[in-house]
Order: C-alpha cells, then sequence, then structure tokens
C-alpha cells in the first residue's frame, strides 16, 4: 500500500518550489525506469514529515507494521539494489531516503519497546511536524536522552551533573568538599556543570566564609576575654570581612577598633553597618553613637542615641552619652 | 555485461579459507583443486624459493616452520607496536618484522613480505579453484572479515584482493554471511543470534530476519579469541610438562613447536568427539651433544582440555551477553542462536551457549561453510536485481572525532545502519583560534588516543575570536560501500574542507597518543595555571590567617614545651609554604594548603579552649 499511495499521490504533493529540480531530476540520465525515479523523488519530498509518514504508515501503526514497512521500503530504497548501475544524483536521494528510513523505524520500534501498547485513541493527528504528543512520540523522546546519555561525552556530562547534585547536598555540611566537586564538574564540562557550578560555587564560598568568620568570632572572643583588644579588633574585622551579613561581627569589629586607639574611620565603617543589619540592637547604636561622639560627629551621634533611647527611655548609657553630645 | 559475469564468496578465514558461488539460484561451496572444500590459510617459501599455497603448503610445515606462514589473518591490519603483535611475537614459529610506517611483515626466506601479500596468495589460490571450477575468469568476490575488524584491517584485506586480481566489491562481517547462508531459503521470521567462534576471532551478531530482509540489529566480538587460543593452551601444558620432566625449553624450539602446534589442533579436534586422546611425538627433541632424541608422549582427556581453556570459554559467552545487551535483545526472544566456526564443535563451547541461553543452538548449517556460502549470496544479491536477499548491515565500531582535552566524541555509535550521516556543531576551545584539526576516530573509547586514528585534516582560517565563538559543523558520512567521508565547515563562512578515509593513518597508538599528547598540553597547561593561582593564592590567604593567630597562641601557650613545639611548626609550615607558593606544583601547593588548615585548625581550637578557662 505504502509504495502504490507514495507513487500515486508523490509528484502532486510537491510543493512547487521544487517542482524544477524535480524536473530536472526526472529527466537526468541514470540507470532507473522513470516509475523508479518518481518512487524515489515522491519519497524524498516526504522525508520532513513524522516518522509514521515517512514510512507511509498511519499513525499507531503496530510494531508488526512499522518492521515490515521499513523492510519493504528498504526493498525499494536501499542502495544496494542499485548496485553498480549509473545513478547520479539518485545515489546521494537512496542514500538520504535510506537513512531517515532506518532513523524512524529505530525511533518507532524503540518507542513500542517503552510503551508495548500502540497509541489508541487520543488526538494522534499525523501533523506536519514530528512533535506529535503521542505516547510514542514522548517514549521517542525518553529513548533519545537515554542514547544521548550513553553518548561517551554525555556520559561526562552526567558525571558532571552527578557531581553537581552531591556538591549541592555537601553545600551545608562541607562547603570545602562541596567546591571541590564543583571544580572537577567544571573540568569535566556540560551545560549543568557550566550552568549551575558558577552559583553553587558562590554559595560554597559564602558558606565556607560563614564558617571561617565563626572561626575568627571565636578567636576574637579569645582575645577579647584575654583583653587583648588589638587581636580581638583583628579576628572581628577578619569575620567582619569574611561574612559582610554578619551584624555581631560588624558590632564586634567596630567594639574593639575603638578600643585599639586605631583611626575611628574603620570602626565606623563596622559600627555602620552593624546598626544598619540590625536596627533594634542598642549596643550596635550606642557604639556607633560613641565613636561618632569621638570623631567630632555630635549630630549624627545624637541621631542614634536618641534612637536609642526611643526604644529604651531608660538607658543610662545612652543618657549619659548624650550628655557628653551637649 | 556485470550480470553475467561470476561473483564469488570468499570467507578468508584465520585457518581454513572457502570459496563459494552462487548458482541457479543456489549456493554452493566450490572444491579446491585438491577436493578438498577447506583450503588452509597458510603459505610458505621453500628451500628452493616455491611458493606453495593451502594444503601443500600446511603439509610441509613441520619441515620448513622458519618459512610456513599460518594464522597471519590474526596480524592483518594491525601495528608492529601493537600489544597484540607482542604477544603473538611469542608463539609463532616465523619471524615477524617491522615494516616501514609500523606494519607487520613477515620474513620469508630473504623477503619480508606484507600480511596483504600473503593473505594475496591464498585469495588468488581460491579464485584459481573457482576459475578451475566455473572454467572461466573470475575478477569480483565478496570478501568477508570479522564483524570486530577494525576500517584498517579491512582496507588490508581490500588490498589483499586487489593484489590477487580481484575486485572486492564488498567486505561483509562473518556472523552476516553466515546469518545470510543460515536463513536463505528458509521462511525465518524473527531475530536471531550467531555465535561465531572461528580459529582466531569470536564474533557475535544479531539480526531481524523477514522475509530475505536481514537486518543487522547488532555486532561485536573480539578478534583475539578463537581456536588458536585454545591450541595454545594446549601447547603451554605439553610444554610445560616436557620441561618439568626432561628440563628442556621446548618454546625456542621451532620445529618442535610447529609440530606441537598441529598435535595441538588434532588433539583438541579428536577431543570433540572422545574423551581422551594421545599425543606422540617421536624424536621431538635432540639435545646437542649427541645423546639421543626425546620422545614426547602424552595423554589429554577432554576434561583437562575444558579446564585449560575454562576461562576462554566463560569468555566466549560474555561475549555473546554483552552483544544481546547492545542490541536490546532478552535471550528469550531470540529464534535460533546460531553456531559458526569450526570451535562451536567444541562440546564445552556448546554447552556455554546451551546454559548461558537456555536453548538448544541449531547446528543445521556446515559451520566451517556456512560464511562462504553467505558470501556467495550477497554477491548474488547485488548483482542481480531480481534477487531476494537483502541486507541490511551496520557499523561495527563507533566514529568519532578528537575534541580538547584528548577525548573522543563519538558521531556515528556503533551497531548504525549503514548508509548513514549525521552532522554536528564544535566550538573553537581556544581564544584566537583559526584552525582546528579534525582527527577521525574509530573506537569505543572515551580517551582519543586509545581509538584508531583512521585520518585527520585541517580546517584554517577561521575568524579571530574568543574561544567558543567560531562554530564548525563537522559532518560524517559513510555511504552504502562502507567508506567513511568527513567533512568540516566554518558555520559562518562556508568555509569547508573534507576528506575521504581510504587508508589506515599509518600511525602508531604511541605516535598517536603523542600527537594528542602535543594537543593536549596547550590544553593542560591552561587549565594547569589557573589552578595553580588559585592554589597559590589559597596558600597565602591561609598563610596570612595562621600568622594572625600566632602572637594570641604563644601569649597563651608559648611558656609550654607543647606550644613552643607547636609554635615553631606552625612557623615553619608557614615559610615552607610561602615558597612553595613561588612554584608551581599544584599537588604540593594542595598540599601546603591542607597543613595550614590543620594548623589554622589547631590554634583556633586552642585558643577556644584556653579563651574559655577564665569564664
Amino acid at each position: 500500500m505504502t509504495k502504490a499511495e507514495a507513487s500515486r499521490g508523490g509528484p502532486t504533493v510537491l510543493p512547487s518550489n521544487t517542482d524544477r529540480t524535480q524536473e530536472d531530476a526526472l529527466s537526468e540520465e541514470v540507470d532507473l525506469p522513470l516509475d523508479r525515479k518518481r518512487e524515489i523523488l515522491a519519497r524524498e519530498a516526504l522525508l520532513d514529515r513524522d516518522h509514521w509518514t515517512v514510512l507511509g504508515l498511519k499513525p499507531g501503526a503496530s510494531a508488526e507494521a512499522v518492521k515490515l514497512a521499513y523492510f519493504e521500503a528498504s526493498r525499494v530504497f536501499h542502495p544496494d539494489r542499485y548496485y553498480g548501475k549509473s545513478l547520479g544524483s539518485y545515489k546521494a536521494r537512496l542514500e538520504r531516503i535510506f537513512h531517515r528510513l532506518s532513523d524512524a523505524h529505530e525511533a518507532l520500534i524503540e518507542a513500542h519497546r517503552k510503551s508495548p501498547q500502540p497509541s489508541s485513541g487520543g488526538p494522534s493527528r499525523p501533523g506536519r511536524s514530528t512533535t506529535g504528543s503521542t505516547p510514542a512520540v514522548d517514549a521517542r523522546a525518553e529513548e533519545r536522552r537515554a542514547r544521548l546519555a550513553r553518548h561517551p561525552y554525555l556520559a561526562r556530562t552526567a558525571r558532571a551533573t552527578a557531581l553537581v547534585e552531591e556538591a549541592q547536598r555537601q553545600m551545608k555540611t562541607a562547603p570545602e568538599k562541596a567546591l571541590h566537586l564543583l571544580e572537577q564538574a567544571k573540568a569535566l564540562g556540560g551545560n549543568v556543570a557550566r550552568e549551575r557550578a558558577p552559583g553553587l560555587e558562590t554559595e560554597a564560598k559564602q558558606q565556607l566564609a560563614s564558617r571561617r568568620a565563626d572561626d575568627e568570632m571565636r578567636s576574637g572572643s579569645a582575645a577579647a576575654q584575654m583583653g587583648d583588644a588589638a587581636a580581638a579588633a583583628d579576628a572581628y574585622t577578619r569575620a567582619a570581612g569574611l561574612d559582610p551579613t554578619r551584624a555581631d561581627a560588624a558590632y564586634e569589629a567596630a567594639r574593639w577598633l575603638m578600643r585599639t586607639g586605631r583611626p575611628l574611620a574603620e570602626a565606623r565603617n563596622h559600627a555602620q553597618r552593624a546598626v544598619s543589619l540590625r536596627a533594634d540592637h542598642l549596643p550596635s547604636h550606642l557604639v556607633l553613637a560613641e565613636i561618632c561622639l569621638r570623631m567630632g560627629m555630635g549630630s549624627v551621634a545624637r541621631r542614634h542615641l536618641e534612637a536609642v533611647l526611643k526604644l529604651d527611655p531608660r538607658n543610662a548609657e545612652a543618657k549619659a552619652l548624650l550628655r557628653q553630645v551637649r | 555485461m556485470a550480470e553475467h559475469e561470476p561473483v564469488i564468496g570468499i570467507d578468508l578465514g584465520t585457518t581454513n579459507s572457502v570459496v563459494a558461488i552462487v548458482q541457479g539460484g543456489q549456493p554452493h561451496v566450490i572444491k579446491n583443486r585438491t577436493g578438498q572444500t577447506l583450503t588452509p590459510s597458510v603459505v610458505a617459501v621453500t628451500s628452493v624459493g616455491k611458493r606453495l599455497v593451502g594444503q601443500l603448503a600446511k603439509r610441509q610445515a613441520i619441515t620448513n616452520p622458519e618459512n610456513t606462514v599460518y594464522a597471519s589473518k590474526r596480524l592483518i591490519g594491525r601495528k608492529f607496536s601493537s600489544d597484540q603483535i607482542r604477544r603473538a611475537l611469542q608463539t609463532l614459529p616465523y619471524r615477524i618484522v617491522c615494516g616501514e610506517h609500523d606494519d607487520v611483515r613477515v620474513q620469508m626466506a630473504d623477503k619480508a613480505v606484507s600480511l596483504p601479500e600473503i593473505s594475496a596468495a591464498v585469495l588468488r589460490e581460491l579464485k584459481l579453484d573457482a576459475e578451475a571450477f566455473l572454467g572461466r575468469a573470475v575478477s569480483k568476490a565478496v570478501v568477508t572479515v570479522p564483524a570486530y575488524f577494525n576500517d584498517g584491517q579491512r582496507q588490508a584485506t581490500k588490498d589483499a584482493g586487489r593484489i590477487a586480481g580481484l575486485d572486492v566489491l564488498r567486505i561483509l562481517n562473518e556472523p552476516t554471511a553466515a546469518a545470510l547462508a543460515y536463513g536463505f531459503g528458509k521462511q525465518v521470521t524473527g531475530k536471531i543470534a550467531v555465535f561465531d567462534l572461528g580459529g582466531g576471532t569470536l564474533d557475535v551478531s544479531v539480526l531481524e530476519v523477514a522475509k530475505g530482509v536481514f537486518d543487522v540489529v547488532a555486532t561485536g566480538g573480539d578478534t583475539y579469541l578463537g581456536g588458536e587460543d585454545f591450541d595454545n593452551r594446549i601447547i603451554e601444558s605439553l610444554v610445560m610438562n616436557f620441561a618439568k620432566e626432561h628440563g628442556v625449553d621446548l618454546r625456542k624450539e621451532r620445529m618442535a613447536l610447529q609440530r606441537l602446534k598441529d598435535a595441538a589442533e588434532r588433539a583438541k579436534i579428536e577431543l570433540s568427539e572422545v574423551h581422551e586422546t594421545n599425543v606422540n611425538l617421536p624424536f621431538l627433541y635432540t639435545p646437542p651433544g649427541g645423546t639421543s632424541a626425546i620422545h614426547l608422549q602424552a595423554s589429554l582427556s577432554r576434561a583437562t582440555l575444558e579446564e585449560l581453556t575454562k576461562d576462554l570459554v566463560e569468555r566466549t559467552v560474555e561475549i555473546a551477553e554483552k552483544v544481546l545487551g547492545e542490541a536490546k535483545v532478552h535471550p528469550d526472544e531470540l529464534r535460533e542462536i546460531v553456531l559458526v566456526g569450526g570451535m562451536t564443535r567444541m562440546p564445552a563451547v556448546q554447552a556455554a551457549v546451551r546454559k548461558h541461553f537456555q536453548r538448544e543452538p541449531s547446528k543445521g548449517v556446515h559451520p566451517e561453510e556456512v560464511v562462504a556460502l553467505g558470501a556467495a549470496l550477497q554477491a548474488d544479491a547485488l548483482m542481480q536485481p531480481s534477487s531476494q536477499v537483502l541486507l541490511l548491515d551496520v557499523t561495527p565500531q563507533s566514529l568519532g572525532v578528537a575534541i580538547a582535552g584528548g577525548y573522543n566524541r563519538v558521531l556515528i555509535p556503533k551497531n548504525t545502519t549503514v548508509p548513514t550521516s549525521t552532522t554536528e556543531t564544535f566550538h573553537t576551545s581556544r581564544d584566537g583560534q583559526t584552525t582546528v584539526k579534525i582527527m577521525v576516530l574509530q573506537g569505543e573509547s572515551e580517551l582519543a588516543h586509545q581509538n584508531e586514528l583512521l585520518g585527520e585534516f585541517i580546517l584554517s582560517g577561521l575568524r579571530l575570536a574568543p574561544r567558543g565563538e567560531v562554530e564548525i559543523d563537522v559532518t560524517f558520512e559513510i555511504n552504502s560501500e562502507g567508506i567513511v567521508s568527513v567533512s568540516a565547515r566554518d558555520k559562518e563562512t562556508g568555509l569547508e574542507q573534507s576528506i575521504t578515509v581510504t587508508a589506515s593513518g599509518g600511525l602508531t597508538a604511541e605516535e598517536l597518543k603523542g600527537i594528542l599528547e602535543q594537543q593536549a598540553d596547550t590544553m593542560l597547561e591552561a587549565r594547569i595555571s589557573s589552578e595553580v593561582e588559585q592554589k597559590r593564592n589559597m596558600v597565602s590567604t591561609a598563610a596570612a590567617e595562621v600568622s594572625a593567630l600566632i602572637p594570641r597562641v604563644r601569649q597563651l601557650t608559648g611558656s609550654s614545651e607543647f606550644g613552643r613545639e607547636a609554635l615553631r611548626r606552625a612557623e615553619e609550615v608557614i615559610a615552607s609554604a610561602r615558597a612553595a607558593a613561588e612554584g608551581d606544583d599544584l599537588a604540593a601547593l594542595s598540599d601546603w594548603v591542607d597543613q595550614l588548615e590543620r594548623t589554622r585548625v589547631l590554634f583556633v581550637g586552642v585558643l577556644e579552649r584556653l579563651g574559655a578557662r577564665p569564664q
């Protein structure tokens, strides 16, 4: 049925813009009868269509029918059937047709393998495009993905993806490990690694920094307890630098820097940040106020002290400082 | 008139070769001029310089071991430097020498003969047999090779045909040929597996057959697993026992080795029929100094043989399973398992196949003749438009290109039905890269250098651009003749270069690795230097962190022995790490980062403990 249909319907369904080349091809001097030439050109015109049409089948045909149609068509279009003949442009045409036939056959058989039930009912209208949503087509896509995953290059990509995912899991508990995994993933390449690794890397670095900041906070507090203002200030400053979102680090850095007798500008920056990170933290306001006071910025100091008193009207320290402003 | 010219099918085997033809629609084996269907694939040069082929050559092998070449199929198309050749060197009584392009040659009398020439001698013999049978000239043939032969081996076999005066219409895979012959004339429909264990190779193919169309689904095997390996196991065992008994190593005696080989093969064949056999080789070794000659007398049981070759048999079924897996065919789906090749007569092999596939293998075909019959059928199918037979064959090995980093990117996976073609877009791998080298690879390894290089070419004149910006389309095409052509096209400019792969590149694995390494060097360097940079930064950060901790630690623990020791070590680590940061030894840098980190953790811990106490 396929052959007959194709050769009957062939020439008339050809898009008009190919008529010219079709005409040329029909008059080409080769060892092929005119009928066969027509048959070849007609099938060639169908190659952009869906797998069923290429094989001359109705959508949803059984695996058995697909196989038979493929074998039947191969009998006509396999280049070996014309071995030793002068074929001219038809040699390439036959190879193209056969390649498409074997692709279609493989895809449809694979789809049947995945979901043995032929697509019954459903909106399986044979569109011009191959992107219908029959189960067979979905299965085909799945198979394509599976086949791609086996591809050596993509096997690496898959490994890279696995590494990225592992890195994500390790992120919270072991950011260093996560960073290491991401480095490996990037070395392997692939889209996932390319797209996700940089973001995760930043996250891991932040995690790592916040851990270091924890350490610095601890050594800062150790030094503070020893009364070593310089060491405490250094440690807290590093903590604040490692994790700029840490209000307590900024606060402590400001507090201890103020006591070292170093230029107050740095201390003020930290205090400013501590206040903006935690507006309701009174000690931060007080530190900032005190620093400003010492720097001769009375009005700024007053504003912060007033903010403190607004939150805690009976704050003695604020009152004392406010008196100094005046 | 091509239609009327006879076209023969030839099974060019490792141990024996067979020629066949289709007459009146039926394939027949052509008997050779000595009345045999099998012609030993043996070529010899006598002391008077006469060339002998086949039975005549085999018969005089014992007295002329150095100039008698057998099993040459295991050497054809291989590189002299390959492992397989190195292994073969140890067991072959004839001398193998290295040709100009790392090809293998055999020293026969005073001439180094190439492998295609040796195969050509066998092919010419078969051609003469066919001509004698047909009473007319024959100039066209279909020749079979193991499915797992690579392009180089196929080309060499084609060359052999040309030297013998035969136009090789098609190189056909042996298991496919076997399936053709098996399925011909029967109304077989369904999936069949062909298990072909011959003298030198194992081939397994899965085919789907319906109405005369033979669709190969998957094919695979091992070019170094066959009857010869079974023989060698017997030889080894005999040699070892002989050495134990007489203290003589027979492996150094070429003539003794040749006789052992003959005897081993005979014993192996006999043991397929009987359970016990004797090996009698009188006067096998004559010690220097005129003492009387030593004879070899040994008995060999089927059980011993099976023990000696157990692993070989297991490997055959493992490979068969793998191919079935690749074909995505469950053993239950198979209509038949066809046993082909002389080695499948061995009961242990049949038992292994039976056990693994849970069914009785078909033995309805003559295992030694079926391949030649299939070749004749394919020859006929190509020449006769009316033929019922159509073969849809596959590429036995994957084809790909070498990509940055020394990897192989497969474009046409193995078991793809031919003819086929595919196009993939690649990018430049370096900034300002104006040329790309396209290296065409055949094989399954992810690492480029572990594959066969089929050919290479350069596409130059690319636009100067950052890496990844220039796009290159690479197209692979395998036509129905099995010829591979590759082209590369600059998408922007339309600039194009292409090659048709016609002969193997003549490069050794080493050379190929060298070339790839040269390319990889720039790649790898780029990556290492950025990594080094990163590690150096990590070292200096970590060192600064530890240094910063030192004064506090000293203050707290400096008075104790432990503290002083720890501080001294920490300072040493910092100094060494900073020194290492000047260099670019990645491993050392990583090591110092680790050590610094450990020190830091230690100090932080100490400070924490001591700092926590006063409270």
